[in-house]
């Protein structure tokens, strides 16, 4: 039995008349330990589709499924990580790694809930920044504090909406590495959702796009069959890579085409050049009225005799 | 303008900045000869200069040492007849799309008749695919349509040449890869000079005809150029199908994790790649070997 499964999920949001469409008939499936990632346009309902599976969200028409149970509300067997980090500000990295362990394992012993935290702060190799707040902290830190936070209360499945598209491209390579590098050590199931198709490719198992039509569908899966762990340098130059690479990226600009409203308006590009400005107070303006034109080029001075 | 001149000449393009631990070169002895109707892209890391070079093009900066001639003549300080646009598009908050474009074209046109002007604002905004939404205003439109208007009020110009300086780095991928055909389709109308600063390897093989690396700063210097040989207009599903695509890519993504740091004026070793060595030969430029 998959462990999430999205069974002809649909959803829309508006009252009716002005309502817009945003998922139709979404099938999915994910096997425990899968590293799934979903790729689509910003707007074309990618966090719509995580927020089913996060309980966030219910679909208007089909089910989503947790090991067969209908998902209903959200709960600590899925984690959640935001784009916004979404940190307690008043709390330092320690307090709020606690505050998710200290909800989910409350039958533990505080020293049995303290070394769970300073472990997962440890994986995101935070230890010297434990007692530090938000604030303090840069952008790829706060967001390795979210990620040891979410995996921290052990969840079935990691779901990572957007998680690094806040991030400089420097920090965003670091974190994809780090967060694949934990991924292979625990085996969670992830459900990854992104803009960027080589960040896909790079960390998962299955890539699916989700395709720009109005409303938005799920495309053909792809699976990546590259060794891990992965050399980002490296496989720059392998031939699999190359071939998804290209695949996926055309799967989804040909989509978007085909949604592009085809109409036609006339327009005319009209005939005029710009002036030079750096002249204005010469005599270039003195012997015409009008702007100079492309199709005074064409134009000859002919002397005629009087 | 002669056909055979080039349209923007760089010749020994020096910039260096004073410090108090005595002067800091940035950019070393830069040349290149963009010809009139060319499309050219500097890659590099980030902070190894290409701003900087950008930006003594666009008059923005000033030169150290070095000449550089735009059409024919000598240019020095910022004018119309070269159209920048930036990262982040810069639109003025309380104007419409449209008359954040009208800004520069009531300018530069300003002896043509309203009406034309207008017409002028409304072709260009069209062709960004902004037809609906050009009488709103900055708020209302996402960062990508924000960066559409920039680049229609840039082209609206008509400019003797056109900057970019990472134009879409602010972008998501996808959305990225729109932009920059609506930037071809603009091109494909008004072929207009282009030195367009990126990282992106990708996107410099899709739009450049030449793409010209430097190595990384301080003294960052030319380190190999690699011509485009795709033909127009292009069609990026037909170019990643290509096998060549994937051997320019390489080329310069090797260039970026293992070569950059290579100086060529200090490598006595140092093989220019033809495309290099032809861009060396039109400077009249004997290469620059360590004796030197």
């Amino acid at each position: 039995m998959p462990l999430i499964e999205i069974k002809g999920a649909s959803k829309g949001f508006g009252p009716p008349g002005n309502r817009t469409e945003v998922l139709k008939n979404i099938n999915l499936s994910v096997e425990e330990g899968e590293f799934v990632v979903i790729v689509g346009y910003s707007g074309s309902g990618k966090s719509t589709l995580i927020n089913l599976i996060s309980g966030l969200v219910k679909p208007d028409t089909g089910e989503a499924l947790i090991e067969g149970k209908k998902i209903t509300e959200p709960g600590p067997d899925r984690g959640l990580v935001f784009q916004n980090y979404s940190l307690l500000p008043w709390l330092n990295v320690e307090e709020n790694i606690a505050l998710a362990v200290d909800e989910v394992f409350k039958d533990w012993t505080p020293e049995q809930r303290k070394a769970h935290v300073a472990k997962y702060i440890a994986m995101v190799k935070l230890t010297p920044a434990a007692h530090k707040l938000p604030k303090e902290l840069s952008g790829g830190m706060r967001q390795r504090v979210s990620v040891a936070r979410t995996l921290a209360m052990q969840p079935k499945v990691l779901l990572m909406d957007e998680p690094l598209s806040a991030l400089d491209a420097l920090t965003r390579a670091q974190l994809q590495d780090e967060i694949a590098d934990i991924w292979l050590n625990n085996k969670t199931t992830v459900i990854w959702i992104t803009n960027d198709p080589d960040e896909a490719i790079l960390v998962a198992d299955k890539v699916i796009p989700l395709l720009p039509t109005s409303p938005a569908t799920l495309g053909e899966p792809m699976i990546v069959n590259i060794e891990r762990p992965r050399d980002r340098k490296a496989i720059n130059h392998d031939d699999r890579f190359k071939k998804l690479r290209t695949q996926l990226i055309t799967t989804l600009l040909d989509a978007k085409g085909r949604t592009k409203v085809k109409a036609s308006v006339k327009i005319a590009l009209p005939d005029i050049l710009p002036e030079d400005l750096s002249y204005v107070n010469s005599l270039q303006f003195m012997n015409r009225t009008g702007p100079k034109r492309r199709s005074d080029k064409n134009r000859e001075d002919v002397e005629v005799a009087a | 303008m002669s056909a055979h001149l080039p349209m923007l000449e760089l010749d020994r393009l020096w910039k260096t900045y004073d410090t108090p631990k005595g002067p800091a070169t940035i950019v070393k002895n830069f040349n290149l000869k963009l010809k009139e109707g060319e499309f050219a892209t500097l890659i590099g890391h980030s902070g190894c200069g290409k701003s900087t070079v950008l930006m003594m093009v666009a008059g923005l900066s000033d030169l150290s040492q070095g000449n550089m001639i735009l059409a024919g003549r000598e240019a020095s300080g910022p004018g119309p007849d070269r159209g920048i646009v930036f990262q982040s598009p810069c639109l003025l908050p309380w104007m419409t799309a449209f008359e954040n474009v009208m800004l520069g074209v009531n300018q530069v046109y300003f002896t043509a008749s309203k009406a034309e002007r207008r017409q002028m604002a409304e072709y260009y905004l069209t062709i960004v695919g902004l037809g609906d939404a050009m009488h709103k205003h900055p708020g209302e439109l996402s960062q990508g349509m924000r960066q559409r208007v920039g680049i229609a009020r840039a082209f609206a110009l008509q400019p003797k040449m056109l900057l970019l300086d990472e134009p879409f780095g602010m972008l998501d991928s996808l959305t990225r890869y729109e932009l920059q055909e609506v930037l071809l389709e603009l091109w494909r109308r008004n072929r207009i000079t282009t030195l367009m600063v990126t990282h992106d390897v990708d996107e410099a093989i899709f739009l450049s005809d030449r793409v010209v690396m430097m190595t990384d700063g301080p003294e960052a210097e030319v380190g190999d150029i690699l011509k485009i040989p795709f033909e127009r207009p292009r069609n990026r599903k037909q170019i990643m199908e290509d096998p060549r695509y994937y051997e320019l890519r390489e080329h310069l993504i090797s260039f970026l994790n293992d070569k950059s740091h290579i100086r060529p004026s200090r490598e006595p070793a140092f093989k220019p790649s033809p495309d290099m060595a032809a861009e060396l030969a039109a400077h009249a430029f004997p290469f620059p070997t360590a004796a030197a």
